[in-house]
């Protein structure tokens, strides 16, 4: 009898080919040694190319870089392994991981010469010149520092995007780039294409603005459009006021944290979603398309940071509006922000009226939880989503603990504060929970009402809204977020779920009793009237 | 909210299908859980599915694994367009990312069967072309290979090394660069 594991043997050859070709290039080369049968299976594999620094460590004997790359040998190989496969190489992936930028340029063979950086050659670009590679429909090339994070600030490779250096531009499907400086050498010149290109990622690349507009123009078919910590710039004379992306294909938008300098004008009729991220109040959006197929916009403005003032409140909150009046369309929306109040806008201020988000079914906001002071101001924030947003269903509110960055400096500077803190919440929360628990009818009159928002009416509210989530942490009976779970249970006429989530603390049962106890009360009292 | 998962088989129960496994054991799917498998959606697609689709590579142990997956990730394609196109009101807020959590661990913990089983999963999920399926036990035994000599390999497999020491040495110079 066959021992009962070597069942690999009732695999399949061209079954094999498909294990062996999740392997990173090396073992995949070792397997040809296992036995007659496996001999020539790694090289059937030939259609994807993983080259990972990882398997290219060699050991050094100096001190202070344990981690050395063997980029010789990486490339080599993927030489080896580009002339050895039999059907054409369709993808290419480059991960390197180092523990100093000097080992990741001495791999790539950008290392500097004394002063001088050898900026215009490197192995990658080198490889991806190979006529052999034509049929190439994927290309990602990924870094990691684990030691340094910053180290991704400084650009890892020239790639010069010229049609007689790129064998495969024709096939391309997918480009997903992170650490780049990308140029285009004629500035755009009309032989460059890209007509199959349909997902283009960049993360911490760098390039011209205007090389960037044609590369994308050079991708009519471009489906998702991903920018991420894009460093741009526009040459001195011809500065362009307008930054065009022209994507008539494009269904997923995001851009993160990047700064165009200019207004963007996004041509994109079939766009479906589109996320933003920054930290600058002042990205400006122009769309020179009907969005009628938009279905989710993600915004984080969590970043933008404003001084506390009135004047500074108004600024953002027309911003706010704007942006959000630019895509009204949307069924859904994630927002988050650092301050609610933001959202609170005073129509008589403002130039135009607010936009009413006529499509808008589902809402996410995230917010820092309530510090107390500012609670007419947040009323008022909700009260005017809730008027802008007239036939709202899902409305989820997040109150997070504190801004990720005060956090983090709190934690960082004084632990063992945070852990006295922490004791003194407890102690209190066992307060809260006996006056929570506390029965009698008139307990629902210790959680105040909302100036701003109790009292009045909104559409949304009577025919719309069914599903409202809250997640906050529990403070104190008259915090802002109970108030508001009070408010949702007593006016929402068509409520079916009221979720409330307060994160590790167990007075949820208790809160969802008493959201029964204020909805019964409002039931009641409507019957009355 | 609870209802909405038997709501959805309510709607579905007009499609029911039958698979029946190399011993003969019958297992009642949805037709969107059976049509994770190319193959049998081909046979739904020529209508040669009525009085059950016999599946004469399939054991019934593996058959109950698969359909396992097929469920799970039927639900999740179901998911998919329904929080796109028509915002469901089961779709609540928030599902989405939580049930993409959810499949991983689930794929994960779906994986922690011996090699017997698992091989068997290859030979199913390329009989019934489940890419997904496929995909993912194949690269679990990649996982296992990867960074292991081809000593450690063929111990790890049984793999009988029927080559000649003169030959494996002429391999191991050919690829000289893979085994330094």
């Amino acid at each position: 009898m066959a021992p009962a594991a070597d069942r690999i043997s009732d695999i399949a050859d061209d079954l094999l080919v498909q294990i062996i070709s999740f392997l990173p290039f090396r073992d995949a080369a070792r397997t040809a040694v296992l036995a007659r049968r496996w001999r020539p299976l790694w090289l059937l594999t030939g259609t994807a190319i993983n080259l990972d620094s990882r398997s290219y460590r060699k050991q050094t004997h100096s001190y202070y870089s344990g981690d050395e790359i063997d980029g010789e040998r990486l490339f080599a190989d993927a030489y080896d392994a580009v002339n050895a496969a039999t059907s054409p190489v369709r993808s290419l992936w480059l991960f390197m991981e180092a523990g100093s930028e000097k080992s990741c340029d001495a791999a790539l063979g950008t290392e500097s010469r004394g002063w001088y950086r050898n900026d215009d050659y490197n192995r990658l670009q080198d490889l991806l010149a190979e006529p052999s590679l034509r049929h190439l429909e994927e290309i990602r090339v990924g870094f990691h520092f684990p030691n340094h994070r910053d180290l991704h600030l400084n650009y890892k490779l020239k790639l010069v995007l010229r049609q007689e250096f790129l064998p495969w531009a024709q096939n391309l499907r997918v480009l997903d780039l992170a650490c780049c400086r990308l140029k285009q050498p004629d500035g755009g010149g009309g032989t460059f294409s890209l007509p199959r290109l349909a997902s283009l990622r960049l993360v911490f690349c760098s390039m011209p603005t205007a090389h960037l507009e044609a590369l994308i123009r050079a991708a009519p078919g471009l489906a998702a459009l991903h920018i991420e910590h894009l460093d741009s710039w526009c040459y001195g004379e011809d500065r362009p006021h307008v930054f065009v992306l022209h994507c008539p294909n494009l269904a997923a938008l995001t851009i993160a944290d990047t700064y165009f300098g200019s207004v963007v004008e996004v041509y994109a009729p079939r766009l479906c979603s589109f996320s933003y991220s920054g930290a600058s109040s002042s990205g400006e959006f122009c769309m020179k398309s009907a969005m009628t197929n938009l279905m989710e916009v993600n915004l984080n403005l969590s970043n933008v940071y404003s001084r506390p003032g009135e004047e500074d409140r108004r600024l953002l909150s027309r911003f706010l509006w704007k942006f959000l009046g630019i895509f009204r369309g949307t069924k859904a929306l994630k927002l988050q922000l650092l301050h609610m109040e933001h959202l609170a806008a005073d129509e008589g201020e403002l130039d135009e009226p607010l936009p009413v988000l006529h499509g808008l079914e589902r809402l996410e906001l995230e917010v820092p939880q309530d510090t107390g002071d500012c609670r007419k101001d947040s009323a008022a924030a909700i009260a005017t989503l809730l008027r802008q947003c007239p036939v709202i269903r899902h409305c989820l509110l997040r109150f997070s603990e504190t801004d990720s960055w005060r956090r983090g400096k709190e934690t960082d500077a004084r632990p063992e504060f945070d852990v006295s803190v922490d004791l003194f919440n407890r102690r209190e929360s066992k307060e809260i929970a006996l006056m929570v628990e506390g029965d009698g009818d008139d307990s629902s009159s210790t959680v105040p009402d909302l100036p701003g928002l109790t009292g009045g009416w909104f559409s949304c509210l009577q025919s719309h809204l069914k599903y409202v989530k809250l997640q906050f942490e529990f403070k104190r009976l008259n915090c802002f977020e109970v108030c508001l779970a009070k408010f949702f249970a007593e006016n929402c006429k068509v409520l079916e779920v009221l979720q409330i989530e307060d994160g590790d603390q167990h007075f949820l049962s208790h809160i969802n009793r008493k959201v029964e106890r204020w909805r019964l009360n409002a039931l009641n009292q409507s019957d009355r009237t | 909210m609870a209802s909405a998962g038997s709501g959805d088989e309510k709607a579905a129960a007009a499609a029911m299908i039958t698979l029946i496994s190399s011993d003969n054991e019958k297992f009642e799917v949805t037709e969107a859980t059976a049509t994770l498998s190319q193959t049998i959606r081909h046979m739904i697609e020529d209508g040669c599915t009525d009085g059950g689709v016999p599946l004469p590579n399939v054991t019934s142990k593996i058959l109950a694994r698969v359909i396992e997956y097929c469920k799970k990730h039927a639900t999740a394609a179901a998911g998919e367009e329904g929080s796109s196109s028509s915002f469901s009101d089961a779709a609540f807020l928030e599902v989405d990312r939580a049930f993409l959590e959810e499949l991983e661990e689930f794929d994960d913990a779906f994986l922690e069967v011996d090699r017997a089983t698992l091989f068997d999963l290859i030979l199913a999920a390329n009989y019934l072309d489940i890419k997904g399926l496929l995909n993912l036990t194949c690269q679990k035994v990649a996982d296992s290979v990867k960074g292991k000599t081809p000593e450690q390999i063929r111990e790890m497999y049984n793999i009988v090394n029927d080559l000649t020491p003169e030959e494996e040495a002429e391999i191991r110079r050919e690829t000289q660069w893979a085994f330094e």
